[in-house]
């Protein structure tokens, strides 16, 4: 799936039926970047995208903390009409921690018609440290918890593909500025599509980066790179990094 | 995926296509899982996996007893997860194991067919997930 067709406006992805994944692994997404590097644009942008091209019946779910999001709300790409009646396929769902996710996921069979994707925003954020540790009477609750959501997740994912298509994308910020999400050692046991944010040149500019990597190796592939940048309240889309170019961007 | 898992994989495939198990494929898999694996086969010839499974929806779980004296038991996904210590620890968090026997015990299980079928509704089968 081109980089361009998830999540930015772009002509291709007007036109045409964005492109199945090849892998059913890569059904569970994961977008990590520096914090205020646009994640939420992007992933509110691959749900409008999504919705744009699935069929009406299947709502597109859009997992996120209520006061995080009304505090800073997504930037669109600038093609996209705000009272378009693609919004109406996407559905707001707030959640206020970890066990709110954790319930969605274990009634996932219950709902009549699965969603197209599903996608959760700042999925680290909602594993509250002090509350996990005392909840398994464990210094390392956090990572359980976690461990335990991605599997549910993952399973719900695998039972909804046997019945149609369904999509999961996670955002998550990098620590220390490096260029791997936080919790790297437990996102890699069940998701082996990352897609990696790194600040462009240019203040205020980013490179998304599609990589791929195999759950027992920690050795990545970059296969795509797109240049955005946040403008004057819009997502904007620079283009796709050439191919002879992606060498440069590797780290 | 590691070579180890590709070869595991591959001898699941062949179980699972005969429902039947054969020394080769014995060996190869105590190779790849060890003590692990004996654990697994104890496990399995007790009679200790179920396969929780929901009507009308088809989606299912597995739980494994383990071989302690407490006879723990475990919720279990055979590819990805089991709630067990082992894990936690020793998959996810160290990296030292592909799986725990209680996954491996739930896998050989649903490949010769020889599990205990739990039939249960789609609503039990949400709240016995949440409570992963």
């Amino acid at each position: 799936m081109i980089l361009e067709e998830m999540f930015f406006c772009s002509s291709s992805s007007s036109s045409q039926q964005l492109q199945p994944f090849e892998n059913p692994s890569s059904n569970l997404l994961l977008l990590s970047g520096p914090p205020s590097s646009g994640k939420t644009s992007l992933l509110f942008q691959f749900a409008f995208n999504v919705a744009l091209h699935s069929d009406s019946n299947n709502k597109v779910i859009f997992i996120c903390n209520r006061h995080r999001l009304d505090s800073k709300p997504p930037f669109l790409s600038q093609g996209i009409d705000p009272s378009s009646h693609v919004f109406h396929r996407i559905q707001m769902k707030y959640v206020n921690d970890d066990e709110d996710i954790r319930k969605y996921f274990a009634a996932f069979h219950l709902y009549d018609t699965l969603p197209a994707a599903v996608l959760i925003d700042d999925f680290g954020d909602f594993f509250d440290n002090k509350i996990c540790q005392q909840r398994y009477s464990n210094p390392r609750g956090r990572d359980m918890a976690m461990v335990k959501t991605l599997a549910l997740c993952h399973n719900a994912i695998t039972f909804a593909n046997q019945k149609g298509s369904c999509k999961v994308l996670l955002s998550d910020t990098h620590t220390h500025q490096r260029d791997s999400p936080r919790f790297h050692f437990i996102y890699k046991k069940w998701i082996q599509t990352t897609f990696t944010i790194k600040e462009g040149d240019v203040s205020g500019s980013f490179i998304l980066k599609d990589r791929s990597h195999s759950p027992t190796d920690h050795t990545a592939t970059i296969k795509a790179a797109a240049k955005y940048s946040i403008a004057l309240q819009y997502l904007v889309f620079h283009g796709l990094v050439e191919e002879d170019q992606l060498q440069y961007i590797q780290n | 995926m590691s070579a180890s898992s590709l070869v595991a994989e591959a001898v699941w495939k062949e179980i699972e296509s005969t429902h039947s198990v054969n020394d080769d494929q014995l060996w190869t898999l105590h190779f790849l899982f060890g003590k692990n694996f004996e654990g697994a086969t104890r496990i399995v010839d007790q009679r200790g996996v179920s396969k929780i499974s929901a009507h009308p929806s088809g989606r299912f779980i597995f739980q494994v007893t383990g071989e302690s004296r407490r006879k723990d038991q475990y919720l279990c996904f055979p590819e990805n997860f089991c709630a067990c210590y082992s894990f936690f620890y020793d998959v996810v968090n160290r990296g030292e194991q592909l799986c725990c026997k209680h996954q491996l015990a739930a896998r050989l299980a649903a490949s010769l067919g020889s599990y205990v079928e739990v039939k249960v509704s789609d609503e039990e089968l949400a709240v016995l997930l949440s409570k992963v």
